[in-house]
């Protein structure tokens, strides 16, 4: 390639290309160096800069919906997964999320979405409640018959769970919040509550009934519990040692990371003390980070960035629904004193059907928005069928999708762009009035 | 969306009976006529529909008009700034690169101001430039002044107004003859970009990440500059290559990514796996010009220059006048088009109207951007 520069002498035109060529190769290399132990090095910081998404970010929104508008019910209630029409008040939370989500998205015309909001706050007012206490685990949600797990059709009462009330309640409250005209509603699912047994020694507790009979237990570890413990204050129910993160929390390393772990393991308790990223993800998307350290929250999503480096498989773990046997598994970043396991309800492995959550994906990603956060998130947003709903997530070892539908991915996934559009805690925004 | 001279006339065409195209003049008409295509793909593919000529223009194969914007422009004003080095001395060339970044600079802050007062006045008549206001007016105002909007339709804009403003740098590297230097940065920096996405890009005001990110974007333009620049020693050692090899290398990478753009795009049946899909993805992507789009650029638009060449004189009583119209006046065109695309969007029901509907609806916004230049509407107040 000559030039016009016909002065140089032609093998000192080459010498100079090449010595100013390397000269600028070994500055962008050092850029990358730099960049890379910038990103790698830090523990990374939540972020609520706004994140306004293209036409992706609208296919994932409209794909989320179809699982709800698919799987609706006569009753208003929501099937928690796709062709099994039972639903717990876990889910029942998410539907709302979900629902408000749609609403502010675009996706639920504002009438509908009243009318809709009436009918389900109408049917959660009136369910039969576990020995007139408090809501049953498991409803069959085209009959509201308290129910159990297998056949549905069968009247069960089967307990309470704690957790799952607590999620509830946070989205009782950010609509009662955010939409006056529900508020009495709202207030008026949770006032025919006896709360008197949901806390007990500065716990908050559940019911579990085997055999008939009735078990009451400490309910939620690290992450759970304190989620579920700041909401179900709002309804009057004190139980200072689950709010408190630090009561039983200590730190297990993980790929060089402190994460915070729960010291009540199997070895030490009656439950596991599974590591996963959904209460953080939920308490970030909620709260802003009122129920758990944003500290904590790093570090456990720090730790699977530097899997996601040191494998190349994304890592998003949570427990989540799968689409074949056992049915449901918990991907567990640290449990029972080991790291990246996976293991069933029952605490068998199950690392063959280890993977990562979609719903924790996107939810790491609003929250936090690093390039980490974000390689995972492009990687696993395109997870789903947009006329039945997003997937749960993939396989690690076929890495293939698991495509199991559920209400409780797609509520979450709506309700994390929702957090992506408004920029700031649901529940701020919810009391700011949506501004 | 360079400086043009001429509108084209069909004496200008040659009178060889050859269907290759004949050098008469200083304006390559190849190039124009490539530019009309690209202008032309552009508004219909902003003018969202599902219509037939979108059926082809999209997603058939991963390249966009764009990329061809981009490239040509650096490509004709690497070759316009050396001869106006060349001619009127280094100042000159400075200055007219200044100029036309500055001319662009104000045609973005003005559209960009326009879609804003429009959003202002009632939320969604912005569409598709805003969606909504991305903050109060005085945000809004600085963002888009200083590069921190990046708003749909208009993005490329500041693309464009950066490129040229950095044009005199790489101009006077090259008249000493380094044009490695350069080469090496370019590369650098879209390489940087692959493997750290956004590290060096400013997050706009209005979505989380600027489209045309000029780490990437800038590839393609410093690449037209460079073999602008030395047009005349690229244009003898590609006559050197056997054709037969050229096609014997471009075409399987053109058939490929159409292929490959049919099972991943058009079909979502491939790639399988999810590790393979994301990298693909990665590979693939328009914003970081990923580096598979980037190999079918490098097939695709020379196979069409190819084509383009071979058949020239046909395609010229075909469609050339039109494109050609439409090519030398490629600023002026794509000001137009952005209220074209507003009232657009602007009209109920048209974006999902019948496929029929829809195309007829391109057709006369492409017959009124042509009618417009042709009878040289504005010439004096619109840039062009």
């Amino acid at each position: 390639m000559s030039s016009s520069s016909e002065t140089w002498p032609r093998l000192r035109a080459i010498g100079v290309n090449l010595l100013l060529g390397g000269a600028v190769g070994a500055v962008a290399l050092g850029t990358h160096i730099g960049l890379t132990r910038a990103e790698t090095a830090s523990t990374p910081q939540p972020s609520q800069s706004r994140f306004i998404g293209d036409e992706d970010e609208q296919w994932l929104a409209r794909t989320a919906w179809a699982y709800f508008e698919r799987n609706r019910l006569p009753t208003g209630l929501i099937s928690s997964v796709a062709g099994y029409s039972v639903t717990t008040m876990w889910d029942t939370g998410s539907q709302i999320a979900g629902m408000t989500s749609a609403r502010e998205l675009g996706l639920l015309p504002e009438a509908d979405f009243d009318a809709w909001m009436t009918e389900v706050l109408t049917v959660i007012q009136h369910l039969d409640l576990y020995r007139g206490e408090l809501p049953n685990k498991a409803y069959n949600a085209a009959t509201l018959v308290p129910t159990g797990y297998g056949d549905i059709t069968k009247r069960r009462e089967v307990g309470f769970s704690a957790l799952d009330l607590g999620r509830l309640v946070t989205w009782l409250n950010i609509v009662a919040a955010r939409y006056p005209r529900h508020a009495d509603s709202c207030k008026a699912v949770t006032a025919r509550w006896q709360t008197a047994r949901l806390a007990h020694d500065g716990q908050i507790m559940g019911i579990d009934v085997q055999a008939g009979e009735e078990h009451w237990n400490q309910e939620g570890r690290l992450g759970y519990e304190q989620y579920a413990a700041r909401a179900l204050q709002t309804l009057g129910v004190m139980a200072p040692d689950s709010i408190n993160p630090y009561a039983h929390s200590t730190d297990a390393m993980v790929l060089g990371v402190r994460v915070p772990i729960d010291r009540r393991d199997r070895h030490h308790s009656f439950a596991h003390n599974y590591v996963t990223s959904e209460p953080y993800v939920l308490d970030g998307l909620e709260s802003g980070f009122k129920s758990l350290p944003s500290d904590f929250a790093a570090r456990v999503l720090l730790a699977q960035v530097r899997r996601t480096r040191a494998t190349g498989v994304f890592t998003a773990w949570s427990e989540d629904n799968i689409d074949r046997e056992p049915w449901f598994v918990y991907n567990s970043i640290y449990v029972d004193g080991l790291a990246w396991t996976t293991i069933t309800a029952h605490g068998k492995d199950a690392s063959e059907l280890q993977g990562s959550s979609t719903k924790a994906a996107i939810g790491w990603h609003v929250l936090f928005q690093t390039p980490d956060t974000e390689r995972v998130y492009r990687g696993m947003k395109w997870i789903g069928d947009p006329n039945q709903g997003v997937f749960a997530g993939f396989y690690e070892k076929t890495q293939t999708p698991n495509r199991a539908l559920t209400l409780n991915t797609n509520g979450i996934v709506l309700e994390a762009l929702l957090y992506a559009k408004v920029g700031m805690p649901l529940e701020r925004w919810a009391h700011a009035g949506g501004r | 969306m360079t400086t043009t001279t001429s509108i084209a006339s069909p004496a200008a065409i040659g009178s060889s009976r050859s269907w290759a195209y004949v050098q008469e003049g200083k304006r390559d008409l190849r190039i124009d006529l490539l530019r009309g295509v690209a202008i032309v793909v552009m508004s219909v593919n902003h003018l969202t529909a599902h219509s037939y000529i979108n059926a082809v223009t999209q997603g058939r194969i991963y390249v966009s008009a764009a990329e061809a914007f981009v490239f040509l422009s650096g490509l004709v004003l690497g070759g316009v700034s050396r001869a106006r080095f060349e001619r009127d001395g280094w100042a000159s060339a400075r200055n007219a690169l200044f100029s036309r970044a500055w001319l662009l600079y104000k045609t973005n802050v003005v559209l960009v101001a326009m879609a804003a007062i429009l959003t202002f006045a009632h939320a969604g008549w912005g569409r598709p430039v805003f969606d909504q206001a991305a903050g109060t007016w005085w945000q809004m105002a600085i963002a888009a002044t200083t590069f921190h909007l990046a708003p749909r339709i208009l993005d490329v804009l500041q693309l464009y107004v950066l490129c040229l403003a950095a044009s005199p740098l790489l101009l006077w590297l090259l008249r000493r003859g380094l044009w490695f230097p350069p080469l090496v940065a370019s590369f650098a920096l879209w390489g940087i970009h692959q493997v750290h996405p956004y590290a060096l890009s400013v997050r706009p005001l209005d979505r989380d990440h600027p489209f045309f990110v000029l780490a990437s974007w800038q590839l393609l333009y410093t690449l037209g500059f460079i073999s602008g620049y030395h047009r005349e020693a690229l244009q003898k050692l590609w006559a050197r290559i056997p054709r037969s090899l050229l096609l014997g290398v471009l075409v399987p990478v053109v058939v490929a990514s159409i292929f490959a753009c049919y099972c991943d795009v058009t079909r979502g049946i491939w790639p399988v796996h999810l590790d393979e899909r994301a990298l693909w993805r990665s590979l693939t992507d328009r914003s970081a010009l990923g580096a598979a789009r980037l190999l079918t650029v490098a097939a695709f638009f020379p196979l069409l220059y190819m084509i383009v060449h071979r058949f020239f004189r046909p395609l010229f009583r075909v469609v050339g006048g039109g494109l050609l119209t439409l090519g030398q006046s490629s600023l002026y065109i794509y000001v137009l088009h952005v209220p074209l695309v507003v009232i657009w969007y602007a009209i109920p029901g048209l974006a999902s109207a019948p496929p029929l509907v829809t195309t007829l609806g391109q057709i006369i916004v492409i017959a009124t951007l042509f009618l417009l230049a042709r009878h040289k509407v504005l010439f004096g107040v619109i840039p062009r």
